[in-house]
C-alpha cells in the first residue's frame, strides 16, 4: 500500500505543483495574485477535449494549440482587466477580487459551452495500465509527473538565467526603475500572465484523461495549488513544486493511514502553520517579504 | 477610447456569461423571466386570478431546481420532464379544471437559496403546488415553510431524511434511498458478499445512504470493513481507494453524485480492485461513457435507467415518454431527473383528480388515496399514509459497458465468470 500511496500522492502533488507554478510565476514577475488558476486548468482541459477529443488532432498538436490559446487568453486578461485596474491605481485587493470574478466567469462560460456533464477525454497512451514498482498506474499519471518536473525546470531557468526572465523579475521589483532601464514592463507582465495560463492549461490536459473533464475540475485543485505555493515559498518555482508534492503526499497519506474525514483539515492546518511559523515557505522565498 | 471599448467588451462578456445561467431555462420554454424565477405559461392559454372554486383560474405550480452549478444539466432535464407533464395535464383539462402555470426557480443547489425561494413562492407568487428540488438538502431546507403554508409538495429527492419530518403536505414520488439500500443488501446476500467497504460523499443524501447501507449490511450479516468519505469537489480519491482495498472487502458500496462516479470507478479499478461495486443510485449514462471498462460489474437498484436509443427501451409507458421528450427537446433525457419530474406532476394531478378539487388539503387527501397508479417509476401506492409512493425497483449491473438486469446477468452466468477469475 505504501508505494501506491506514494505514487498517488506524487501524481496529485505534481498537479498541485503545476498550479502553484502559475501562482508563483505571476507573483514573482508582477507582484500580483491570481485566483483564476484553477479555472484556467478547467478551461485548458475543455479546450484539450475539443482539439484532441472532438477535432481528433494528435495529442502534441492539441497540447500546443491549447497552450497557445491559453497563453493568448492570459495576455488578454492582463491587458483587458489587470492592466486597466493597475492604471487606475486600485488597491492590490481589487486585483485579487477581479481574478475571483474572472474565475466565476470562466466557470459559467464553460458551463454554457460544454454543459455540466462529465466529458470523456480520450486516453493519451491507450487504456492499458503500466506497472511501476509493482503498482499498476495509468501511463498519463507518469507523464504528468515528468511534464511537471520539466515545467518547473524550464520556468526556473527561464526566470533566473534568461534576459527576458531577469527583465520580468526586475519589472516586478521596481517597475519605474525597470522602465528607466528600457524594459517593457507591460509586455513582460502580459507574458507572465500568458505563461501562467499556459502552465495551468497543461495541468488540465494532463488531468483530463485521468478524471474526465467537467466544470468544477479545477475549483478545489486551484485552492490546493495556492496552499502549495505558500508552503513551498510563494514566488519560488522549486518551492511551488515541492509544496505541491508535500501537500499531495500529506493528503493521500492522511486518507490512507488516518481517515479521509480529516484530509482537508490536516492539509489546511499545515498551511496555517506555515503562515504563522514560516511565511516565506520551505525555500525561504524572500519575494514574499519584499 | 480603446480602454473604454475594451472595458465595454469585457462587461458585455460578463453579462453574456451570467445570462447564460438562465438561457437554457428559457430556451426551450415560453415565458417571462422575473428575478430568479421563470414563469412558463401553458400552451393552451393562461388566465389571471384564481380561486379554489373558480375552474377557469390558474393553478400556479412552483419548481425550484439547481439550474446553475454542477447539477445544472440534471436540473434542466428535470424541468423539461415537469414541463412535458404540465402540457399533458393542461391538454387533458388541467388540475381540477384549472390550467397549470409553471414557475421555475434557480436554487443553485444551495439550502440558503432554497429558503429564500420558498418564501417567494409562498408570499409573492402564491403557488398552489410545488414540485420539489432534485437535491434533498434543498428540500430539507424549504420543507417546513411549504408545509406550514399548506402547499401540497411532491418531493423528488432521494434522501430519507426530509420525509422523517412527517410533514403533512409533503409527499415523495421518487424512491427513498433507504428502500434502495434494503434491495442492495438483498442483492449482496444473493451474491454471497461477506464483507463490504463503504465510500461516500459528505452531502446529506450520500451520508444518509451510507448510514442506511451500513445498517442494512450489518443486519444481513455482512461485515463493514471501513467507511471512507470525500469532500464535494475532490477529484483525487487515491488515499481512500488504497485504504479500502487494504481492508480486503468482497465488494465496495459507493454513495456519490453522478459527477464523481466515473472518477471513483476508474481509481478503484486502477488500484486493483476487481470485485463488485454497488452504487447508491443509477450509474448515469455520461458517467458510464467516461468510466468505460471501469464501470463494468457495478450494481445499482433504481426505478429508471438512461437510454441511448428509443429502441433500447422495452417498457411501454417509458418508451412513450422518451419519444415525446425527444420530439419536444430534440434529444433523449440526459438525466433521469426528467422521469422524476414527470412522475411528480402526474402524482399531483392524480391526487387532484381523486379529490376533484385544487385545494391543497384535498389534493393531499387525493394523493393518499392513490393505490395503483402506473407511473414511469412503477406502480405508485400512497395508501400507507407515510407520503412514500414507490417502494421497490429493479436491480441492474453494468456488463460490457451496458445496463443489464441483475437477474438476467445471474442467469446468463455473468457472476460465475467473475468468480472464476
Amino acid at each position: 500500500m505504501l508505494i501506491q500511496v506514494l505514487i498517488s500522492g506524487l501524481v496529485i502533488g505534481c498537479v498541485y505543483g503545476l498550479i502553484a507554478l502559475g501562482y508563483s510565476l505571476i507573483y514573482k514577475a508582477s507582484g500580483l495574485m491570481s485566483f483564476a488558476q484553477g479555472d484556467m486548468l478547467t478551461l485548458g482541459a475543455f479546450l484539450g477535449y475539443m482539439f484532441y477529443g472532438q477535432l481528433k488532432l494528435p495529442f502534441v498538436v492539441s497540447l500546443v494549440c491549447v497552450m497557445l490559446c491559453m497563453f493568448g487568453l492570459g495576455q488578454l486578461l492582463e491587458r483587458g482587466i489587470i492592466r486597466v485596474l493597475l492604471k487606475n491605481n486600485v488597491l492590490p485587493v481589487y486585483i485579487v477580487l477581479a481574478t475571483i470574478a474572472i474565475s466565476y466567469i470562466i466557470q459559467n462560460a464553460a458551463m454554457m459551452i460544454w454543459g455540466t456533464q462529465t466529458l470523456t477525454f480520450p486516453p493519451i497512451f491507450g487504456s492499458s495500465l503500466v506497472e511501476l514498482f509493482g503498482v499498476k498506474v495509468q501511463p498519463e499519471a507518469i507523464f504528468c509527473i515528468i511534464m511537471s518536473v520539466i515545467c518547473m525546470l524550464f520556468l526556473h531557468v527561464f526566470m533566473k538565467y534568461t534576459r527576458f526572465g531577469t527583465a520580468m523579475r526586475a519589472a516586478a521589483m521596481d517597475p519605474t526603475a525597470a522602465r528607466a532601464c528600457g524594459i517593457n514592463t507591460s509586455f513582460s507582465t502580459g507574458v507572465t500572465w500568458g505563461l501562467s495560463a499556459g502552465v495551468a492549461a497543461l495541468g488540465g490536459m494532463l488531468l483530463g484523461p485521468i478524471y474526465g473533464v467537467f466544470t468544477m475540475l479545477g475549483a478545489i485543485i486551484g485552492r490546493k495549488g495556492f496552499s502549495s505555493a505558500v508552503i513551498g515559498g510563494f514566488g519560488n518555482m522549486y518551492g511551488a513544486m515541492l509544496g505541491g508534492i508535500l501537500l499531495g503526499l500529506i493528503e493521500t497519506g492522511t486518507s490512507a493511514y488516518v481517515s479521509s474525514a480529516y484530509k482537508d483539515m490536516i492539509s489546511y492546518s499545515i498551511l496555517l502553520i506555515f503562515l504563522f511559523v514560516k511565511p516565506t515557505g520551505i525555500f525561504n522565498e524572500q519575494a514574499i517579504t519584499e | 477610447m480603446k480602454r473604454r471599448l475594451l472595458a465595454g467588451c469585457m462587461a458585455a462578456a460578463m453579462l453574456v456569461s451570467l445570462a447564460g445561467c438562465s438561457s437554457a431555462e428559457t430556451g426551450k420554454t415560453e415565458g417571462n423571466t422575473t428575478g430568479n424565477s421563470t414563469e412558463v405559461s401553458s400552451e393552451t392559454g393562461t388566465t389571471e386570478g384564481k380561486s379554489d372554486n373558480d375552474p377557469g383560474g390558474e393553478f400556479v405550480l412552483g419548481s425550484p431546481q439547481p439550474l446553475t452549478g454542477v447539477n445544472a444539466q440534471a436540473a434542466q432535464a428535470t424541468l423539461n420532464g415537469i414541463q412535458l407533464a404540465v402540457e399533458e395535464v393542461n391538454a387533458s383539462g388541467g388540475i381540477a379544471g384549472r390550467q397549470i402555470k409553471l414557475v421555475s426557480y434557480d436554487d443553485q443547489g444551495s439550502p440558503e437559496e432554497a429558503v429564500k425561494i420558498a418564501n417567494k413562492m409562498i408570499e409573492v407568487d402564491k403557488v398552489d403546488g410545488v414540485i420539489g428540488p432534485l437535491l434533498s438538502t434543498c428540500q430539507m431546507a424549504q420543507g417546513t415553510l411549504l408545509n406550514d403554508a399548506g402547499i401540497p409538495t411532491v418531493a423528488i429527492g432521494l434522501s430519507p431524511s426530509f420525509m422523517q419530518n412527517n410533514w403533512e403536505y409533503v409527499v415523495r414520488s421518487s424512491l427513498n434511498s433507504d428502500y434502495v439500500m434494503k434491495i442492495l443488501a438483498e442483492n449482496m446476500t444473493q451474491l454471497e458478499i461477506k464483507s463490504l467497504a463503504i465510500f461516500s460523499g459528505q452531502d446529506d443524501s450520500s451520508k444518509a445512504a451510507s448510514n442506511a447501507m451500513k445498517t442494512e449490511a450489518e443486519k444481513a450479516g455482512i461485515k463493514v470493513t471501513t467507511t471512507e468519505t470525500y469532500v464535494d469537489g475532490d477529484t483525487d480519491f487515491s488515499g481512500q481507494a488504497a485504504k479500502i482495498i487494504n481492508t480486503n472487502p468482497d465488494a465496495v458500496f459507493v454513495a456519490s453524485y453522478a459527477n464523481v462516479q466515473p472518477i471513483i470507478a476508474k481509481q478503484l479499478r486502477q488500484f486493483g480492485f476487481e470485485g463488485l461495486c454497488f452504487n447508491k443510485e443509477l450509474f448515469q449514462a455520461d458517467s458510464l461513457k467516461v468510466a468505460g471498462e471501469a464501470a463494468n460489474n457495478w450494481i445499482f437498484a433504481y426505478p429508471y435507467i438512461s437510454y441511448e436509443n428509443i429502441e433500447d427501451c422495452d417498457i411501454p409507458n417509458m418508451k412513450e415518454f422518451i419519444t415525446k421528450y425527444q420530439e419536444k427537446y430534440g434529444e433523449l433525457p440526459s438525466h433521469e431527473g426528467a422521469m422524476r419530474g414527470y412522475d411528480a406532476v402526474m402524482v399531483l394531478w392524480k391526487g387532484a383528480e381523486n379529490s376533484g378539487s385544487a385545494d391543497g388539503k384535498a389534493i393531499l387527501e387525493g394523493i393518499n388515496k392513490i393505490s395503483d397508479f402506473e407511473g414511469l417509476a412503477g406502480t405508485f401506492d400512497y395508501t400507507a399514509g407515510d407520503g412514500e409512493g414507490i417502494r421497490t425497483c429493479n436491480s441492474y449491473v453494468i456488463s460490457g459497458e451496458k445496463y443489464v438486469l441483475l437477474d438476467n446477468w445471474l442467469k446468463e452466468g455473468g457472476y460465475e465468470a467473475i468468480k472464476s477469475k
